[in-house]
Formats: structure tokens, C-alpha cells, sequence
């Protein structure tokens, strides 16, 4: 049998994407799920085929680059970011698809609700949500509602294509105990995540089980949507869905749809311009409307300072609460990143944001967390 | 020995014992005795779907960002 | 007068979960509205059927009563076709009872020429292992020599000899039993053995049972067929001691890495060919690429799992088989 052909180079796996921002770059493993920094100058030993020669290299580097080369060929492979092959080979493994779709008008919905709202949950869920082929929704209260009006609600959904439910709630003792609200979430099982604002302390009442039936509790007031657009790592999302989104689309608004607490159907319920009320304006309407859509098209690459972010196709965007709200497209307000010196600093305190936080009217939330 | 367990050795001695009457691969089972509870299980239904599942998928981002995750920790 | 919609059959289980996914595009296409989309879970027991054929030109070569007329495309996922016979019989004769038997499998068998077109038939589900290395040869294709054995004969203790072999169920990598009032779940990864192991055990016969030449692998790969579009998938699941011989041994903190694919053109023709010689449309491809780059064919599942494929890879197998059902 004829000799096979050395493995003399390494590969990254397509799934094991290198993103350069300003001053670094990370490879996001979009199938493990995770992220890890790196130099350019590793990333730029591969060539455009996501190929790199060893032998070759330990001709053209010098010892003391080799020795650090080789604690990150040592990264790279307990990491498995890469595999042996010969070049040959590595023409069977292609690039990832890039493309994003979704088979749904509107991905993914947020409902918020307060004292005064009127929404007809039945309507909405069996009827307007299934007319936009939306299975994914969170509902958000900033008032105090007893577990019976939320139970009326899941019923309409565990009897509908909904996969999965988020619950934003104020935690009030009279309405209900940490042990009923998770004997609720045990039996109900398309919940995702129940988050109990207002709280006495910031803990997990009850662990989730495969990514389902977490209930947490924060001691954070949630009382409007100006809460909303937090920018930090915890909240990444680290996979082919989102990275293939970011590169098309804007990343949390490209097929939302939201209904504010008075029933305006919106981009985001942070957002000024209604769409209509959903009293009597129907959901497919609104997405298919070429102006509701304008905003979903808002790329990283093209926001000032993320189009220099490394985390730029893990990071999920705001369009809602914006640097500058004259341009469309600055950076998020509330991320404290700084990609020109991998630093995370407080968002609210830096000066170039008051004039941002007073026009959106946070001082007081500002205030309020510190 | 509980009362799995039991059933479990019991179960080896069968296969071991009349081995004629199973697979080859018998010898290596692994045998795994399932908790009554989770018998009783709750489907999650999905309507106009015709189905039954015994868990569902999240979204695959968060659909928004409420809680300040740099005040918690 | 209005026009009666097409159906679109689906004949899935109700925990499908990939069925699930290919009815969101359905449902996602604006041509869906169209159609009747029906979605049957389970085995079907037909209790009233008629068969016909007719020489005359007018009327199609055979009919079956129990598919509709309207049934335009019909995607066979799980669950069994079959004419309901009686459990009982009222005349107690063998040779009665022996006959109408083997009357209804000979129909029950001829009924699954009679679906209507689509992707897969229940039939698929029938192909058997060395039906499908027949073939397979045939094609001019490689895969590890195979035993089908009740007992060991000489021929493969010596054949054993300083090697190791894969040995499988039939069917099923798992069966779950009722045992006194306990639900069990009996599996094993797939299992390597030796001369030494089998002489060790040595029962003098078992059920039917797999014994298949260990082939090192370098990378396996997963592929996923349609009308004679490939899918394919790489699993790197040499580097995970848990999951070398069977990367169904799933790692779930740390899965296999699972890249997309191309399979050499020379290697998708021939196995494009062999589905072609089975008459099966729609399938999952298993196969080995050794430390030498030689390609070892597994196995086809016809109704294999497909959904981390399309995931992984960033496919789109379930758009790609909504829009086959809508054409």
C-alpha cells in the first residue's frame, strides 16, 4: 500500500469561527458553545482555507515564537478548534453555511404587561401569535399580578405551538411563595425561565433542568422597559443560529415582534413608534410592513465601536437605548465594553453617556443600581 | 440491596442463564432501571402540531436583557 | 364550485420531534395554505380497504380506498401500514388460520406499493443488513466483512483470530422492557470483541446477532440523502477514548466535534447508486473514513435522525424537505 500523505498541517474546524476586533480576536466555537481570546498574529498564520503548514512554520519562525506557538497549537487542540490533516484532505471540509433563516414571521415575541393592561391572551397566543408562526415569547410585568391570572395564561399556551415561555415577575409575597411559583414552573414545562423582580435577594430558587424551569430572583426594581438592552457576557449567545444572524441581521430585533403594556404592537417595547394597536390591527400585518422591517437589517458591522468589537457575532444588540440617539448607528448605550483595550468598565458613569441617560430619562435607574 | 438492584440481578441471571434465548450483545447490556415517578410524564403538546414531546427547546438568544448581570455576583 | 385542496400525508409518531421541525416550514410557506397538511401519528390499522384494478385505460394501474385521492405527496417517517386482521378466528382450523396469515402479509406487503408517492415508504423499514451489502457490492462499494449468527461456527473463530469485531443487535442499539411492574432500558454501545471474549462466554447459540470487522477510523461520516442530494457531516470521534468505537456513547459535556462535509464525488455515486438499487429515497448514510483515506460504507437508516446534522452543519434539511412536499 502506498505511503499516505503526512499530516503536516492543522485546520481549523468551520464551526470554530476567529472574529478580529481592535487590538485582539476570538475564536467562537459555535458548537460547544464558547469563546476564547487570542492574538491576531496566531489567527494570521492560517491562510484563507483556515490552513495552517507546521512544517513549514518551523522553518520561518524563530525560537522564542515557536515556544509561544506551541503553547497555543497546545490551546487550539485541547480545545480541538483544530485537527491534523493533509491537504488533500482538508479540501472535503468546507466552510459553514452562512446563511440565516427561521421559519417564522416573527421569531420571537415580548409581552409586557402592567395593572392597566387589557391584552386578550387567548386572541394573541391562539390566534395572532400562530399567524406569524411565533413560538417563542417572554412576558414581562412590572406590576404585581396573583399566580392564578399567570396560570390562565400558561394554560392558553400549553395548549398551543409555543416551545417555549419566559416570565419577567414581581415577586410579592402576598401573591405567592418561592415554593408555589416553583411547583408552578415543575408543571408547566414549556417555561424556560421565571425571573422574580423586586425580590429580598439575588438567588436561584430553582436550578434549571435541561435548559428549562429556572426561577430566579433579583432585588432589582424592574417597573418599565428602560431596564431593558444590558450588554454582558453572561449574555452571549454563542452558536451557529446567532452568529449566522449577526451577520445579516440586527441581533434583537431582526424578527421581534412586541406588544407594550397599552397593546402597541412595536419593534421593541423600548421603542417610540407603534405599529398599531393590537386591538384591532393584525400581528402579520405589522411584520410584513417594509417600515417595521428597516430596523431589522441594522448590521454589527456597521454600528460604530462593534464593527471593532471582537464579541460583535456573540453579543446581542440595542437599538432601543443607542450612545448617540441622533444616529442609528452608534453603539449600544449600556455596554461598557471597550474593544480598544479589551477592558469591561460601568457603562453609567462614563461621561460621554449622561447626556444619553438624561434623554432617555434614566438617571433615576442609573441611580437606583448603584 | 434496594429494591432495584434486586430487579437488576435478577435480570443479569436471566441473560447469563439462558443465554440461547438472547442477542449475542445481552452479555454486555447495561441494564437501567427507569424511576416510577418519572412514568407518569407530561407531555408538552404543541396544538395545530399533532404532537407529544417530553421536552421542549429554548430560543436560541435571550429574547431581552432585563436584568443588569454586573449588579448580581 | 371550490376546488378541494391537495393533502400533504405525513405519517410520523407522535414524539417525532423532527416532524415537528419539517411542519414549521410547512407551515412557514405561504404555498402551505394550498394544501391539506395531515400529520398521522403511530401504526395505522386499516379496517376497511378495497384494492382495485382495471384493465381499462381510464383508471390508474391500481387504487387503493384507504389513501384519498387527494393525498398528492406522502413523507413515511414511523409507525407500520397494515391491514387489520382478526385476532381470532371463528372457524379454529391450522390450515385456515395459516392462510388467511399469510394471505394478509402477502396484501399487507403489496398495500406499500399502492402509497402514494412521496419520500420513504413503509417498506424502507424492512431492508435488511446483508440485503443491503448485497447491493452495496454490487455498487463496487467497501464495508467490514459481516456475520449474521446464531452460533459460532468454525469458519468465524477462525476468521477471529488475532482480530477484533464489532458486534451489534440487529436492530435496535436499545429495547426497553416491562419487568415486574418496572420499566427497564437494556442497551449497549456498539461492543468490541476478541477471540478471547467469545471463548470466554461461548454460549452454543443466541438470537440472531452482528459481528462486524472493527475498521479503524480516522473520522465518521454522517450523510444525509434526499433524491440524490447529500448531506454530509464529519464526526471527530477518534479523540474521545468514551466515544471511539460508537459515537452514539454521546459525550454531553464535551459532544464529538461534528463538521460539515463533502464526500468524494466517485464515493456519493456509487452510494447514490445503491439507494438508487434499493428503491429508497430518503435516508441516512453511515460511513468510515479510515487512517488510510479509504471509505468503509455502514449503513443506511431510512429514517434516520437528521436533526443534528442539519444543526451542526447549518443545512437546512428540514426547509429542504418541507419544500419537496410542496414541490
Amino acid at each position: 500500500m502506498e505511503e499516505t500523505t503526512p499530516t503536516q498541517h492543522i485546520k481549523l474546524h468551520s464551526n470554530c469561527i476567529p472574529v478580529k476586533g481592535a487590538m485582539r480576536s476570538v475564536i467562537c466555537d459555535l458548537q460547544r458553545n464558547l469563546y476564547i481570546p487570542v492574538p491576531h498574529s496566531l489567527i494570521d498564520l492560517f491562510d484563507e482555507d483556515s490552513l495552517l503548514n507546521l512544517e513549514l512554520l518551523e522553518t520561518t519562525l524563530d525560537t522564542a515564537s515557536l515556544q509561544i506557538f506551541s503553547e497555543y497549537l497546545h490551546l487550539l487542540e485541547r480545545q480541538e478548534f483544530v485537527f491534523h490533516c493533509n491537504k488533500l484532505e482538508a479540501k472535503n471540509f468546507p466552510t459553514i453555511n452562512t446563511e440565516w433563516d427561521f421559519p417564522s414571521q416573527a421569531t420571537n415575541c415580548v409581552i409586557d404587561i402592567n395593572q392597566g393592561s387589557e391584552h386578550d391572551y387567548t386572541d394573541l397566543i391562539q390566534n395572532e401569535l400562530d399567524s406569524v408562526n411565533c413560538h417563542y415569547v417572554q412576558l414581562r410585568s412590572f406590576d404585581a399580578f396573583s399566580l392564578s391570572f399567570w396560570d390562565d395564561i400558561i394554560k392558553i399556551i400549553n395548549g398551543s405551538p409555543i416551545r417555549s415561555v419566559d416570565f419577567i415577575i414581581m415577586d410579592v409575597s402576598a401573591c405567592f411563595s418561592h415554593k408555589e411559583i416553583s411547583e408552578w414552573v415543575y408543571s408547566n414545562r414549556k417555561i424556560r425561565c421565571v425571573t422574580l423582580h423586586s425580590s429580598s435577594e439575588n438567588k436561584i430558587v430553582r436550578q434549571q433542568n435541561l435548559g428549562f424551569s429556572l426561577v430566579l430572583s433579583v432585588k432589582e426594581k424592574i417597573n418599565s422597559p428602560i431596564s431593558c438592552g444590558n450588554i454582558h457576557p453572561s449574555y452571549f449567545s454563542i452558536n451557529v443560529e446567532s452568529f449566522t444572524e449577526s451577520l445579516a441581521h440586527n441581533t434583537c430585533l431582526n424578527r421581534k415582534i412586541a406588544i407594550d403594556t397599552e397593546g402597541n404592537i412595536k419593534n421593541c417595547p423600548s421603542m417610540a413608534k407603534s405599529y398599531g394597536n393590537i386591538r384591532d390591527t393584525k400581528l402579520i400585518d405589522v411584520v410584513n410592513n417594509a417600515d417595521f422591517q428597516k430596523v431589522w437589517h441594522i448590521k454589527k458591522d456597521e454600528i460604530t465601536k462593534c464593527k471593532d468589537c471582537e464579541f460583535r457575532h456573540i453579543c446581542t444588540d440595542c437599538r432601543a437605548y443607542i450612545e448617540n440617539p441622533e444616529d442609528q448607528y452608534s453603539a449600544p448605550l449600556k455596554c461598557g465594553y471597550n474593544p480598544y483595550t479589551c477592558q469591561w468598565e460601568e457603562w453609567s458613569t462614563n461621561p460621554l453617556k449622561q447626556q444619553a441617560i438624561e434623554y432617555y430619562g434614566m438617571q433615576a435607574l442609573v441611580k437606583d443600581e448603584k | 440491596m434496594n429494591e432495584k438492584e434486586i430487579i437488576k440481578s435478577e435480570l443479569k441471571q436471566l441473560i447469563e442463564r439462558n443465554p440461547e434465548s438472547f442477542p449475542f450483545i445481552a452479555q454486555y447490556w447495561e441494564i437501567k432501571i427507569k424511576d416510577k415517578t418519572t412514568l407518569e410524564h407530561k407531555w408538552l403538546e404543541l396544538g395545530k402540531y399533532n404532537s407529544k414531546q417530553s421536552n421542549s427547546n429554548p430560543f436560541y438568544k435571550p429574547i431581552s436583557r432585563m436584568i443588569d448581570l454586573s449588579k448580581i455576583n | 364550485m371550490e376546488m378541494s385542496k391537495s393533502t400533504i400525508l405525513i405519517h410520523s409518531a407522535d414524539f417525532d420531534a423532527s416532524t415537528n421541525d419539517v411542519l414549521d416550514w410547512l407551515y412557514y410557506n405561504p404555498q402551505s395554505k394550498n394544501f391539506n397538511i395531515k400529520r398521522i401519528n403511530g401504526s395505522i390499522g386499516i379496517d376497511t380497504i378495497s384494492m382495485y384494478i382495471s384493465s381499462s385505460k381510464e383508471t390508474p394501474a391500481s387504487v387503493c380506498s384507504f389513501f384519498d385521492p387527494n393525498i398528492k405527496f406522502y413523507w413515511y417517517r414511523r409507525g407500520a401500514l397494515e391491514i387489520l386482521a382478526p385476532n381470532k378466528y371463528l372457524i379454529y382450523s391450522d390450515n385456515f388460520n395459516h392462510v388467511t396469515k399469510s394471505d394478509y402479509a402477502d396484501y399487507n406487503k403489496f398495500l406499500k406499493e399502492l402509497v402514494p408517492k412521496g419520500i420513504n415508504n413503509p417498506r424502507d423499514n424492512e431492508i435488511n443488513k446483508l440485503k443491503v451489502y448485497v447491493h452495496a457490492k454490487q455498487c463496487g462499494l467497501f464495508f467490514p466483512d459481516t456475520y449474521i449468527l446464531n452460533s459460532f461456527s468454525d469458519d468465524f473463530l477462525e476468521k477471529l483470530k488475532g482480530k477484533e469485531f464489532v458486534v451489534k443487535s440487529l436492530s435496535y442499539p436499545s429495547i426497553s422492557i416491562h419487568y415486574k411492574s418496572f420499566e427497564v432500558d437494556l442497551y449497549s454501545s456498539t461492543q468490541l470483541i476478541n477471540l478471547k471474549d467469545v471463548l470466554k462466554i461461548y454460549p452454543k447459540t443466541f438470537l440472531l446477532s452482528q459481528f462486524q470487522e472493527y475498521i479503524p477510523k480516522k473520522y465518521e461520516i454522517r450523510t444525509f440523502y434526499l433524491n440524490g442530494i447529500f448531506k454530509s457531516m464529519a464526526i471527530f470521534s477518534q479523540q474521545n477514548e468514551q466515544t471511539k468505537v460508537d459515537f452514539r456513547n454521546y459525550d454531553l459535556e464535551r459532544p464529538n466535534r461534528c463538521v460539515p462535509y463533502n464526500l468524494p464525488k466517485w464515493y456519493e455515486t456509487k452510494l447514490h447508486e445503491l439507494m438508487l438499487s434499493l428503491e429508497i429515497n430518503c435516508g441516512s448514510i453511515d460511513t468510515i473514513v479510515t487512517p488510510d483515506d479509504e471509505f468503509y460504507f455502514l449503513e443506511i437508516n431510512p429514517i434516520g435522525q437528521f436533526q443534528w446534522l442539519s444543526k451542526n452543519c447549518n443545512y437546512f434539511i428540514e426547509r429542504m424537505i418541507a419544500d419537496a412536499l410542496l414541490h
